[in-house]
C-alpha cells in the first residue's frame, strides 16, 4: 500500500513467499545461525519464528514420553505386567523415534510456513501449509501487546508476543528470541500509539534481566513483596472455601463418631477418627498448592513506567510482561474482600477490550485484568495515578444513599455511595467484597435507570453505567429516584462532552486520562464547565 | 407511586405500532400453550386424569394472565430522541430507561421474526461497544424501522468514535 509502486496488492501473499518445503534463498536471516536481525524501522521486514519453536511447543510431549516409558525401567518398579518390560527395547525406541519424527516434522512444516511480516502499516502473520492463513493486523487497531515466557520457552531464552486487537482472540507470535520479542513489542506499542518511530533509536531493552522485563530507563513504581501475596492469599475467599470444603465434612464425620461414643459409652470408632483427621492432610496439601500457585503466578509483581507505557511483569516459572494501554482502559475496579479490610489492602482491575472478563484465576500466566494483585492504599493511589494522572479519587465527595434504602440494603448501607467529578463517576457496591467502580465519562457507552416494585414504593432507583461490560456491571444501587433521573441525563451529556473534548483536544486519543505527560491540562479541559453543576449535586 | 422517573425527556414517548401488542400476545400464547399442554398431557398420561385437568386449569389461568401482561408490556415500550441521545423505556414491574448517545453507536440493524413479519413490523437495534446497552426498539412498521435505522446511522456517522 505505502510500500511504493513495486509493492504487491494487499490481498496477495507477499512476493517473497516461498513454497513451504524450500526455504527461500532471499530470506534475509538464515534460520539456523543467529544473524543480527534488521531493526524495525517501518521498512518491510520478514521474519521467521525461532528454530527452537517446534521443540518448545512439543516439549511437554517429550517430557511426558520420557516419564511414561522411563518409570517402567526404574528399579523396584511396583507396577509389573501391563508395561513395556516384556517389549523389546528396540521396538519401543523405534516407536518413540517415529512419533518424535512425526511431531518434529509437523513442527518443522509449521515453522517453515510461518512468517511474520512487518511493514509500514500492518503486521501480517502467514501460517499453514495445506490451509493457509494470513492474519493482518493494522497497527492502529492494536489494543495491547504482551510478552509471555512459559517455562520451556524461558529455559531457551525465547518469548511469545501476544497481540490483541479487541475482536477475536489474540494473535500469538511463537516464539522469538527474547530480545527480538521485546523489540517487536516496543515497536508495536509505539505504532499502536500512532508514533512513526524506529525502535532501534530508543531501544533500552538491553538492560533486561531474567526476573523482570525492565530497561535501564524504566522506573519501578510498585513491587509487591511475596509476603503480601501470601497474606492476601491467606485472607482470601478462595482459601476460606478450601478450608470450609475440607473442615465441614471432617467435622461432620468426627462429630458423628463422638455421638456414637457418647451413646455407646465406648471410644470413638477408629474409622471416624481416621477419616476426620485424615481429611486434614489433603487440606494442608490443597492450601499449600493454592498458596504456592498464587505466589508463583504473581511472584515479583512489578509495575513500572517505561517509554512505551506502564508495564506489569510477574511470575516465577513463567514470566508475563504486560504493557498497559492507558488510553484503552474503559474502567477501573477497586475490590476489597472482607478479610482484607483488616490489613487495609485492595486489588485493582482494569477493563480493556481484549483482556476478557474479570480475571478469576490469579495464578495463571498470560494477560489478566489485574493491575495490582494486592496493595496498600498508598500502592493503590500510586497505580491509579500512574494510569490516570488526572484522577483525584480522594477529592471526590461521596454521596451516601438515602436512609430509606436501609430496608433494601441492611448490610451494605454504610458502604453504598456514589461520587463524581468532571472526569469520572465512582460507584460503591458490594458487601463481602467491597467494590468501587471508576468509570470515566468519556468511556460511557450508555446509561440506564432501573426500578423494581419495591424500589418504586421507596422512591429509589438504580443507575447502571455501561462500558464494554467485561468487568462486572457498574451500578449505583438504590439512590433517590429524583437524583437518579437527573444523573441519568446529566451523565449522558457529560459522556458526550468528555468524549468530544477528548477527540478534539489532541491527535492522541487519550487527552483526559491517558498516560502522557501533561501538566495543568485538567484545568483547561472543556468538561470543567460541567464541574460547577456537579458540585451543586454533591452539596 | 412516583412515576416521574420514567417520564419522557422531551414532550412525549413515541409508542410502538398498536399491532405489536398482537405480536407479543401471539408469542406469549404459543409459548404458554406448548408448555402447559405438555404438562397437562404428561399429568394425564403418567399420573391421573385429575392431575391433567388441574394442570390445564392452572395453565389456562396463567396463560390468560400472561396474555394480559404481554399486551400491557408491549404498550409500556417507548422511545424518544433527546438531543443527540436515543432514550428507550420499557417494563411494567421492573421498569427501565436507557439513554444511548448516538456517538457510541457501532452499528444499527433491522431484524424481523416470522410473527413480526406477518404484521409488517420490524425491530431496530442500536449496537454499542457494550453488550449491556441492549438498545432495541421492536414493533416498528417496516418502513419506519428502515427510516429510523438510516437516521441512526446518519447521526452516528457524524458523531464518530464509539470506543
Amino acid at each position: 500500500m505505502t510500500d511504493g509502486p513495486e509493492s504487491p496488492p494487499p490481498l496477495r501473499p507477499p512476493d517473497d513467499w516461498a513454497p513451504p518445503s524450500v526455504p527461500s534463498a532471499a530470506e534475509p536471516q538464515a534460520p539456523a545461525q543467529p544473524v543480527p536481525t534488521p531493526p524495525l524501522t517501518g521498512q518491510r521486514v520478514v521474519e521467521r519464528a525461532h528454530p527452537l519453536t517446534p521443540f518448545v511447543r512439543g516439549w511437554l510431549f517429550f517430557v511426558a514420553m520420557i516419564g511414561w516409558i522411563g518409570k517402567d525401567y526404574l528399579p523396584n518398579s511396583s507396577r509389573s505386567g501391563s508395561s513395556f518390560e516384556q517389549w523389546n527395547p528396540l521396538y519401543i525406541g523405534l516407536v518413540v523415534l517415529v512419533i518424535a519424527l512425526l511431531i518434529g516434522l509437523s513442527g518443522l512444516v509449521t515453522w517453515l510456513t510461518t512468517k511474520f511480516v512487518a511493514d509500514e502499516t500492518e503486521l501480517s502473520v502467514e501460517t499453514g501449509w495445506l490451509f493457509r492463513r494470513s492474519n493482518r493486523i493494522a497497527y492502529s487497531r492494536i489494543q495491547s501487546v504482551d510478552m509471555v515466557q512459559p517455562l520451556a520457552a524461558r529455559i531457551f531464552g525465547l518469548a511469545e508476543v501476544k497481540i490483541d486487537v479487541g475482536g477475536e482472540g489474540a494473535t500469538k507470535l511463537q516464539y522469538l528470541t527474547r530480545a527480538r520479542a521485546t523489540e517487536l513489542r516496543d515497536y508495536l506499542m509505539r505504532r499502536a500509539h500512532g508514533q512513526q518511530v524506529s525502535v532501534a533509536e530508543s531501544n533500552a531493552s538491553a538492560a533486561t534481566n531474567v526476573l523482570d522485563d525492565l530497561g535501564a530507563t524504566d522506573k519501578v513504581l510498585i513491587r509487591v513483596p511475596a509476603k503480601d501475596l501470601i497474606i492476601g492469599a491467606l485472607l482470601s475467599h478462595e482459601l476460606l472455601f478450601i478450608v470450609l470444603g475440607f473442615l465441614l465434612p471432617a467435622a461432620t464425620v468426627f462429630g458423628v463418631g463422638l455421638l456414637i461414643a457418647t451413646f455407646t459409652g465406648r471410644d470413638i470408632p477408629t474409622a471416624n477418627f481416621a477419616i476426620g483427621f485424615g481429611l486434614l492432610f489433603p487440606m494442608a496439601m490443597a492450601i499449600f498448592s493454592f498458596l504456592s500457585k498464587r505466589v508463583l503466578g504473581q511472584f515479583n509483581y512489578t509495575l513500572a513506567e517505561t517509554r512505551a507505557g506502564l508495564r506489569i511483569t510477574r511470575g516465577l516459572t513463567s514470566l508475563t510482561s504486560q504493557t498497559v494501554p492507558a488510553n484503552r482502559i474503559q474502567s477501573i475496579r477497586i475490590a476489597q474482600p472482607i478479610l482484607w479490610r483488616l490489613i487495609g489492602r485492595s486489588r485493582l482491575d482494569i477493563e480493556v477490550l481484549g483482556y476478557g472478563s474479570l480475571t478469576g484465576d490469579e495464578d495463571s500466566s498470560g494477560t489478566s485484568t489485574i493491575l495490582l494483585p494486592i496493595g496498600t492504599q498508598q500502592m493503590v493511589d500510586t497505580a491509579l495515578h500512574a494510569v490516570w494522572p488526572g484522577l483525584r479519587l480522594d477529592q471526590i465527595q461521596f454521596r451516601r444513599n438515602p436512609e430509606r434504602s436501609k430496608v433494601l440494603d441492611p448490610l451494605t448501607y454504610g458502604w453504598l455511595a456514589y461520587g463524581l467529578d468532571d472526569q469520572v463517576v465512582v460507584a460503591r457496591t458490594g458487601w463481602l467484597t467491597r467494590i468501587q467502580s471508576i468509570v470515566p465519562h468519556a468511556r460511557l457507552q450508555s446509561v440506564r435507570v432501573t426500578q423494581g416494585p419495591w424500589e418504586r414504593k421507596l422512591e429509589l432507583a438504580n443507575l447502571e453505567f455501561h462500558t464494554t461490560g467485561l468487568l462486572k456491571r457498574h451500578a449505583i444501587h438504590h439512590l433517590d429516584a429524583a437524583d437518579a433521573r437527573r444523573l441519568l441525563f446529566d451523565e449522558a451529556d457529560r459522556a458526550k462532552t468528555a468524549r468530544t473534548a477528548e477527540l478534539e483536544g489532541a491527535p492522541q486519543p487519550d487527552v483526559t486520562l491517558g498516560h502522557v505527560d501533561r501538566q495543568g491540562e485538567a484545568d483547561e479541559h472543556p468538561g470543567r464547565a460541567g464541574g460547577a453543576i456537579d458540585s451543586g449535586h454533591l452539596a | 407511586m412516583d412515576t416521574s422517573l420514567f417520564q419522557p425527556p422531551a414532550d412525549t414517548w413515541r409508542r410502538l405500532a398498536p399491532s405489536y401488542a398482537n405480536v407479543r400476545l401471539i408469542g406469549s400464547l404459543i409459548a404458554n400453550v406448548i408448555f402447559w399442554g405438555a404438562i397437562t398431557v404428561a399429568g394425564w398420561l403418567l399420573l391421573d386424569w385429575r392431575y391433567g385437568v388441574a394442570a390445564a386449569a392452572v395453565g389456562a389461568l396463567w396463560t390468560g394472565w400472561r396474555a394480559v401482561r404481554a399486551v400491557r408490556y408491549a404498550r409500556s415500550w417507548g422511545y424518544a430522541e433527546r438531543g443527540e441521545d436515543l432514550c428507550i423505556t420499557k417494563g411494567l414491574w421492573f421498569k427501565e430507561l436507557t439513554v444511548v448517545p448516538y456517538g457510541r453507536m457501532q452499528l444499527a440493524k433491522v431484524e424481523s421474526g416470522p410473527i413480526q413479519q406477518a404484521f409488517g413490523l420490524a425491530t431496530v437495534s442500536l449496537v454499542t461497544a457494550s453488550a449491556q446497552t441492549n438498545a432495541s426498539i421492536p414493533g416498528l412498521p417496516a418502513a419506519e424501522a428502515a427510516a429510523l435505522r438510516d437516521r441512526l446511522i446518519e447521526v452516528g456517522d457524524s458523531r464518530g468514535a464509539g470506543l
